[in-house]
């Protein structure tokens, strides 16, 4: 468990410092060219580690239908999903830009409402209220919206 | 005559920040679509380091046709913005690989929670890398205070 934890707080820690390196590289160049010289660092990170964890079964006798569902999540995760993260971090900033990209576990709750006709609990209901009330306020701060 | 032109500008900036919040609503969603795709990978057909490693290079192989022509015509890039390009690089994919590690090693009402606490890991990155480019004021702090709970308590109950 307290492994579990750790890695956790990795992760948060390495998106963290992911938004704010990719703030200072789009200083430099655009974020098209930005996130493809970053999936240069990014494949061989993950390829090797499916390799270390998995080993050679990580890339061999998967059905097609896992190829086509991960051609998928590829073009969601890394095409509009980065391209537009780091165009919103480019133009907004990294303090507006997090939050609303924090905000995801709402989108994935509507849409398991409306598309996968799910019927959310009440905690579930609040904490949508409590996000959406989250986005307001930051999107109500003047000081920021003008730098 | 200045405050016109103090009016237009103000304008201006919150147009371009409007565009990138719209932005920020976009990639929130098409995150939100891939996590619901990668949970019914991961349910029926492979672990999810495994899955990430497809993804990605899928995502490297699109990413290069859009942007292959710029490696054609090379595009210059100077030291300083390679330099934060790899640590982004190292970051993401340190967090992509360190959320798979966990959710094997913890339940997902653990670790959905911590690793929804992103936005404030950020801030630290802002106050330690960005002084003096971005401000966070106390109304953006609550503001990102209040999503991360709501995260929080939408993970926790629902794991």
């Amino acid at each position: 468990m307290t492994l579990g934890i750790v890695f956790a707080l990795m992760a948060a820690l390495g998106w963290g410092a992911g938004d704010v390196f990719a703030r200072r590289a789009l200083d430099h160049m655009p974020s098209g060219l930005a996130m493809t010289l970053a999936m240069f660092v990014i494949v061989p990170t993950l390829v090797g580690l499916a390799l270390l964890v998995h080993g050679p079964s990580a890339f061999t006798g998967l059905p097609l239908v896992f190829y086509a569902l991960a051609a998928l999540g590829g073009a969601l995760g890394y095409v509009s999903g980065q391209l537009l993260h780091l165009a919103a971090i480019n133009k907004a900033g990294v303090t507006l830009t997090a939050p609303l990209i924090g905000a995801a576990p709402l989108l994935a709750m509507l849409m398991g409402v409306t598309l996968g006709g799910e019927r959310p609990n009440l905690p579930t209901v609040v904490g949508a209220f409590v996000i959406v009330a989250g986005v307001v306020i930051l999107l109500t701060d003047r000081r920021t919206l003008k730098e | 005559m200045s405050a016109l032109r103090r009016w237009s500008s103000n304008r201006m900036a919150m147009g371009t920040v409007g565009v990138g919040i719209l932005f920020g609503f976009g990639a929130s969603a098409s995150y939100a679509s891939e996590g619901f795709v990668a949970s019914q990978v991961i349910r029926h057909y492979a672990p999810g380091l495994v899955l990430a490693a497809h993804s990605s290079t899928f995502g490297m192989g699109y990413l290069l046709a859009l942007w292959g022509r710029q490696f054609r015509h090379r595009q210059s890039v100077n030291r300083a913005g390679l330099f934060w390009v790899v640590l982004t690089g190292l970051g993401l994919a340190a967090g992509t690989s360190s959320l798979y590690s966990a959710l094997g090693e913890a339940p997902l009402s653990v670790v959905a929670p911590i690793v929804g606490s992103v936005p404030l890991m950020s801030y630290v990155f802002v106050l330690l890398l960005l002084r003096g480019q971005e401000r966070i004021t106390p109304r953006v702090l609550m503001g990102a205070s209040l999503v991360v709970a709501g995260v929080a308590l939408i993970s926790i109950y629902n794991a």
